[in-house]
């Protein structure tokens, strides 16, 4: 077993994607400075900058949180998925020059620091239309900073998959600060309908997406598949099946029944004859092993198979064609 | 493995769809109407 990893390359496609990316953002905060400048000949450059740097980001935060639904609906959104962490790199970066010119447009002329200002300027925690809401962008950039900063495959690596995904899960929360900072904060005084319908209607869509996509992957579930008696199946072996044109093992061990994967991470061995040693499933051909619970190898290795949700009932193992956590 | 995560995804983004349109029409209802203009105030002359 190895303990190495494969980064994702830079390649051909993401370069293309970037551009794409760095033109739609130039283009973007062109027309808006152009716009603004006309609309609002009053207003400072840094005033339009923060505001064109500002909306940018939050646009470009309901593009990434949409990609994750969307390619589980249709996976022709499956190319945005595969670049959408340079996408999330970039709002940050958008992010951060909004709350620099912010606490420094706002906050630099007082005589104590740019934090402590954007801290102790406005303290009235109990008024939602004079609420701090500086406050709240400010958290959520400090969210946002954890995750661009951690976003390369080196820290995926080495914090553990489990750990990062955790870590950048936090993003649901840096999102509900956002529209926390957004409604408490320009949206008090800036009472154009145009701002809060277009706010409104992308926290709906973005609801509407994930919901509508985890029901969709909920009525997939139902159709379990009968692997058979359970009793037949000998303690620390399993019975192979074939599920959607995959092969499955579904294993006995202690009186509950495991789905993995027949095929081996290592050689694509038959794991299905093999048998539990020592709790792990072990490859009849050269010995990886296998938690049955979760198939991660176990550490420092990081091999890991698909699993399998099953359930007993009658004395038989279904088997749920998605894959998940094995109970039963 | 990806089963357990989805789930989760699932019951934050249930969280925030009670949450969010909560917030969000509370702070619009809570908006104050912007101090009138005062025609006297020239201030780009200051800049």
């Amino acid at each position: 077993m190895s303990v190495t990893y494969q980064a994702v390359g830079w390649n051909r496609q993401k370069k293309i994607y970037d551009g794409l990316l760095a033109s739609g953002i130039v283009l973007y905060l062109a027309i808006f400075l152009g716009l603004g400048g006309a609309v609002h000949p009053n207003a400072t450059i840094e005033t339009l900058l923060i505001r064109a740097m500002g909306t940018a980001a939050l646009l470009l935060l309901h593009v990434i949180l949409a990609i994750g639904p969307l390619c589980r609906l249709d996976r022709r959104f499956l190319p945005l998925l595969y670049n959408r962490r340079h996408l999330g790199v970039t709002m940050f970066g958008l992010g951060l020059g909004h709350g620099v010119f912010s606490l420094v447009q706002f906050h630099a002329l007082g005589n104590v620091g740019l934090l402590t200002s954007l801290f102790t300027s406005n303290t009235r925690y109990d008024s939602l239309a004079g609420f701090p809401f500086q406050a709240l962008g400010f958290f959520a950039l400090l969210i946002l900073f954890l995750m661009a900063a951690t976003s390369h495959d080196f820290w995926l690596k080495n914090l553990s998959p489990a750990v990062w995904k955790r870590l950048h899960m936090m993003v649901y929360v840096a999102y509900a600060l956002l529209v926390g900072h957004v409604t408490l904060g320009a949206l008090q005084s800036e009472t154009s309908p145009f701002l809060a319908g277009s706010l409104a209607a992308g926290l709906l869509t973005l609801i509407a997406l994930h919901v509508t996509a985890a029901h969709r992957e909920g009525s997939r579930d139902v159709s379990a598949v009968d692997a058979g008696e359970f009793a037949v199946i000998p303690e620390g072996r399993a019975r192979v099946i074939s599920m959607d044109g995959e092969r499955i093992a579904v294993f006995r061990h202690q009186d509950r029944a495991y789905a993995v994967s027949n095929v081996c991470a290592h050689q694509n061995g038959p794991l299905g004859e093999g048998k539990i040693l020592d709790g792990c499933i072990t490859c009849p051909w050269h010995g990886y092993q296998y938690r049955p619970e979760t198939g991660a190898a176990p550490p420092p290795f990081t091999e890991k198979v698909a699993t399998f949700a099953t359930e007993i009932r009658h004395g038989r193992v279904y088997v749920t064609p998605c894959t998940g956590r094995p109970h039963g | 493995m990806i089963q357990p995560l989805r789930r989760a995804h699932y019951r934050v983004w249930l969280a925030l769809a009670v949450l969010l349109p909560v917030l969000f029409v509370a702070a619009i209802a809570a908006r104050r109407d912007p101090a009138p203009r005062n025609p006297q105030l020239h201030w780009e002359q200051y800049r």
